[in-house]
């Protein structure tokens, strides 16, 4: 029983931690992995979805749709910014860089201003259950579903549908995709869109689990970037193998060493990574795949 | 059907091409010949519409497309195949057929049967990845891909280069009874002597950015093509 309590602990947190990497990265490499932007305002885009969430369900509405209308809040959010200023930056990722910066700033500390220090948010729904000595959480085995069925769905949209294959080929040859008739910056604005959705989504999905706060994102920002780094271009394979594989370091050291550890473990690997492998998981297996046959 | 006049285009700011004008009628075949790095594919670019045109105005169909976006002239009816041929690299060969689809009459209209005659070697290599196949084949998927999305006109840039000569042979042979069957215009960018003369009805020859001269096909000699080839 002893054994079972503990196996069982180590899988929760692995699971925990690999349904957060996931769940806090794939809006960030949908549009890493489709654009080639890096979108540094990530974190307070899940703010705000965590933000939309907490107003709505504070006004009456359930958390299962106020989670919903934070999505698409800050997907049409996302829609609004790629009109104003990420489509003047397409193919240039470091005043990409810059922008979504100066957004996020003005995004914490506009919320900062506005809404002050703290917002009242939603408690963790659902309870709890016991295993062995320790209690776990419903709600966070939920989510780990949540992050697996997101991962076959955006699977599904990238690989089964009209879009997905124009978004493939757009990310593979821009001009090509173009000259074949598909308007390559509509698809740029529907993948900022999509992916901000994610983000939003993700922010939601985490609002009850924590302080809503207007550096809500900060909590998110190293995870979601390490396992965007580590995972490579493709958000499709990148995101669940460095998942997988980060979850594994992160929540084994974790569960030796405690989280600080856990969290060092996570840089190392990403140090690691851009050292010896720059273009990530995918590249690595894309490479692999490109050789057989 | 194309009428390009006076036009200008390049990088930047640096002007590559000067002062082009040309024409190609409805079914020709039109050949643009010239030195390495005169400027060829820059122009055939500017016609796509993936450079922009610094001066002039390209004509298609008696419409002024000078100023559109690159896929709306697709959908207008230019086919494009770019030189090295521009298959997606990680898409099977299917898939980056279907990327013909994206153009609004050959979402519901296209038999690939159709193209497969032309190119039986695509329908045996459906699931592979683009990447993966040879240069040959390559060349065959760059063109029936363009072919899905019904062109009027088909811009090939060097689609000869880096093939082995009896598939170059069987390229041209293909492009001729494509232009037949289907009254598909082509206009193709080429070094390749052979190639040049089994296909073009015309030619234009290029160097510095410029047109300095133009030729039928009966004037096509060997010492003529040569004289524009070699340095
Ligand atoms: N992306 C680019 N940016 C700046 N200059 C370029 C670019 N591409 C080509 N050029 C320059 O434009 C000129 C014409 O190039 P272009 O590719 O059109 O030649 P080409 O006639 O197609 O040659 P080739 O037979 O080798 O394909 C060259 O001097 C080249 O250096
Ligand atoms: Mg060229």
């Amino acid at each position: 029983m002893e054994i079972f309590a503990n196996l069982f602990n180590i899988l929760y947190q692995f699971l925990d931690s690999f349904s957060f990497l996931i769940l806090s990265a794939i809006g960030l490499a949908i549009i890493f992995g489709m654009m080639r932007i890096i979108n540094l305002a990530h974190g307070e885009f899940m703010m705000l979805g965590a933000y939309i969430t907490s107003a709505c369900y504070l006004a009456g509405i359930p958390l299962l749709f106020a989670i919903i209308l934070g999505a698409i809040g800050v997907g049409i959010f996302g829609l609004i910014i790629d009109r104003l200023v990420i489509c003047h930056l397409y193919g240039r990722p470091l005043d990409s860089v810059v922008a979504t910066w100066g957004i996020s700033l003005i995004m914490t500390q506009g919320f900062l201003i506005l809404l002050g220090a703290t917002f009242e948010g939603p408690s963790t729904p659902l309870g709890s259950f016991v295993v062995g000595d320790r209690n776990y959480s419903v709600y966070r085995i939920l989510l780990v579903f949540i992050a697996i069925s997101l991962l076959i769905f955006m699977y599904w949209i990238f690989m089964h549908t009209k879009f997905g294959l124009k978004s493939r080929a757009t990310m593979q040859n821009n001009e090509m995709a173009s000259s074949l008739g598909t308007n390559t910056k509509r698809m740029n604005t529907i993948t900022f869109m999509v992916g901000s959705m994610f983000a939003g989504l993700a922010g939601g999905l985490y609002a009850p689990t924590m302080a809503i706060t207007p550096s809500f994102g900060s909590a998110f920002l190293m995870e979601s970037f390490i396992t965007v780094l580590v995972g490579g271009a493709n958000p499709l394979i990148g995101t669940v193998v460095s998942g997988g594989a980060l979850g594994v370091v992160n929540s084994g050291l974790s569960y030796l060493y405690g989280t600080f550890i856990g969290r060092v473990g996570l840089l190392i690997v990403a140090i690691l990574f851009i050292r010896l492998w720059p273009f990530g998981f995918s590249g690595l297996i894309e490479k692999k795949m490109m050789r057989v046959k | 059907m194309l009428r390009v006049q006076n036009l200008s285009t390049g990088y930047g700011r640096v002007t590559v091409v000067r002062d082009v004008n040309i024409e190609v009628e409805k079914g020709e075949i039109v050949s643009i010949i010239g030195r390495n790095g005169v400027g060829k594919s820059t122009f055939v670019k500017c016609i796509m519409g993936l450079l922009k045109t610094f001066t002039g105005k390209i004509i298609f169909h008696e419409n002024d497309i000078t100023d559109i976006d690159s896929f709306k002239r697709a959908h207008f009816g230019i086919g494009y195949v770019p030189q090295g041929h521009g298959t997606f690299p990680r898409l099977t060969v299917q898939e980056n057929l279907m990327m013909g689809e994206s153009i609004n009459i050959a979402e519901k209209t296209t038999d690939y049967e159709v193209i497969y005659n032309y190119f039986p070697r695509l329908k045996d290599r459906l699931q592979q990845k683009a990447g993966t196949l040879s240069g040959g084949e390559q060349a065959q998927l760059a063109i029936g891909r363009a072919l899905v999305g019904h062109p009027k006109l088909l811009l090939l840039d060097e689609p000869s280069e880096g093939i082995q000569p009896n598939i170059i042979k069987q390229i041209s042979d293909n492009l001729l009874q494509i232009n037949k069957d289907l009254g598909l215009t082509i206009l193709f960018v080429e070094q390749n002597i052979q190639f040049i003369q089994s296909m073009a009805d015309r030619c234009y020859a290029m160097d510095r950015g410029g047109i300095i001269g133009e030729h039928a096909s009966d004037e096509l000699t060997l010492e003529n093509i040569k004289h524009y080839l070699t340095v």
